[in-house]
C-alpha cells in the first residue's frame, strides 16, 4: 500500500484538532467550575508548556521533510480484488 | 479562594464547616500510570532499534510516521492526564452547618449536584480498608438518610473518622436547632434527651 507522506501530515492535523478541542472543552470545565487558584494555575500552566513542548519539537522535526515523497506499509500484504 | 462559588443558593447564615476532596492518592495513581505511559514506549522503541535491524533516518518516510504517531501519542497521554486531574478537582463535597452538598464530575459533559439536610441523616459510617489506606490516612464515609433515599458517599477521603465525627456533630447541632424552633418546645434547655437521642441515631 503506497500512499504520499502528506497524508500522514494530513492525519496528524486531523488528530490535532481533536486534541484541540477536547483541551478547549477541559478548559472550558476548570474555568467555568473551578476556582482561579494556584493549584489550577500550575495545572493550566503545565498543560501549556507540556503542549507547547510536543507542538514545537514536531514542528521542528517536520520542517526539512519532503511532504510529497511516497511512504509504503505493508509491501508484504498484497490486495487480489479481480474477479476472474 | 471563596469557597462559596461551589453552590450558588447559599442559604441565610449558612457557613461551610468542611470543603472535602479526595485524597492526593487518587492522583497519585493516575500520574504513575501517566508515568509509565511515557516512558514504557520509549523502552520498546530503544530496544526494538537496538535488537532490530531497523535504522532510524531523520527524514525518511517510517520515521516521520513513527514520530508523528508517537507525537499524537503524547499529546492524547497528557489530555487523557489533564482529563484526570479535572476530574478529580472538581469532585467536591461540601459540609455546611445546615446540609452537605456532593458535586460530581462525571466525565467531560456530565456533572451532578446533590444535597442532604444535616437533620435527614440518619447513620455515618467511616470506612477504612486495605494497608495503603490505612497508612496514608484515607478512607470512604457513608451517610445514610431515610431508607429509600440513597446513601451519600465520601469516597477516599483524607482522615475519614474525622469527618464522620464532624458530620455527627452537626447532625446533633441541626436537630437541636429545630426543635428549638419548635412551638412550645423546651427541648433546647434539654441536653440529656438529645444526647439520648442522638446515640440512638448513631
Amino acid at each position: 500500500m503506497t500512499f504520499p507522506l502528506y497524508v500522514i501530515l494530513i492525519a496528524y492535523i486531523v488528530v490535532f484538532i481533536i486534541y484541540l478541542i477536547f483541551s478547549a472543552v477541559l478548559l472550558y470545565h476548570i474555568f467555568r467550575f473551578g476556582y482561579w487558584d494556584s493549584s489550577t494555575r500550575l495545572m493550566v500552566f503545565l498543560y501549556f508548556t507540556g503542549s507547547l513542548v510536543i507542538l514545537i519539537s514536531t514542528i521542528v522535526y517536520s520542517m526539512d521533510i519532503d511532504w510529497s515523497e511516497s511512504i509504503t506499509l505493508f509491501s508484504n500484504v498484497e490486495f487480489n480484488f479481480s474477479i476472474d | 479562594m471563596d469557597p462559596y462559588k461551589y453552590f450558588s443558593d447559599r442559604r441565610p447564615n449558612e457557613e461551610i464547616v468542611l470543603l472535602l476532596r479526595r485524597h492526593w492518592h487518587a492522583i497519585a495513581r493516575y500520574f504513575l500510570v501517566f508515568i509509565l505511559e511515557i516512558v514504557l514506549p520509549i523502552i520498546i522503541f530503544v530496544i526494538f532499534l537496538r535488537f532490530s535491524e531497523f535504522a532510524w533516518e531523520k527524514g525518511s518516510p517510517i520515521s516521520v510516521l513513527i514520530f508523528l504517531s508517537a507525537s499524537s501519542y503524547y499529546l492524547f497521554i497528557w489530555l487523557f492526564f489533564f482529563h484526570h486531574w479535572i476530574d478529580y478537582y472538581l469532585d467536591v463535597w461540601v459540609v455546611t452547618d445546615q446540609r452537605i452538598i456532593n458535586i460530581e464530575q462525571k466525565g467531560l459533559f456530565s456533572r451532578t449536584v446533590s444535597e442532604l439536610n444535616m437533620d435527614k441523616i440518619q447513620d455515618v459510617t467511616s470506612e477504612v480498608r486495605g494497608k495503603m489506606a490505612t497508612i496514608l490516612k484515607f478512607g470512604d464515609v457513608h451517610i445514610q438518610t431515610a431508607a429509600e433515599e440513597k446513601r451519600f458517599i465520601f469516597s477516599e477521603i483524607p482522615e475519614p473518622r474525622k469527618v464522620a465525627t464532624k458530620i455527627t456533630e452537626l447532625h446533633r447541632e441541626a436537630e437541636r436547632r429545630i426543635r428549638a424552633h419548635r412551638p412550645g418546645s423546651q427541648l433546647h434547655n434539654d441536653h440529656s434527651s438529645d444526647e439520648s437521642n442522638v446515640s440512638r441515631t448513631f
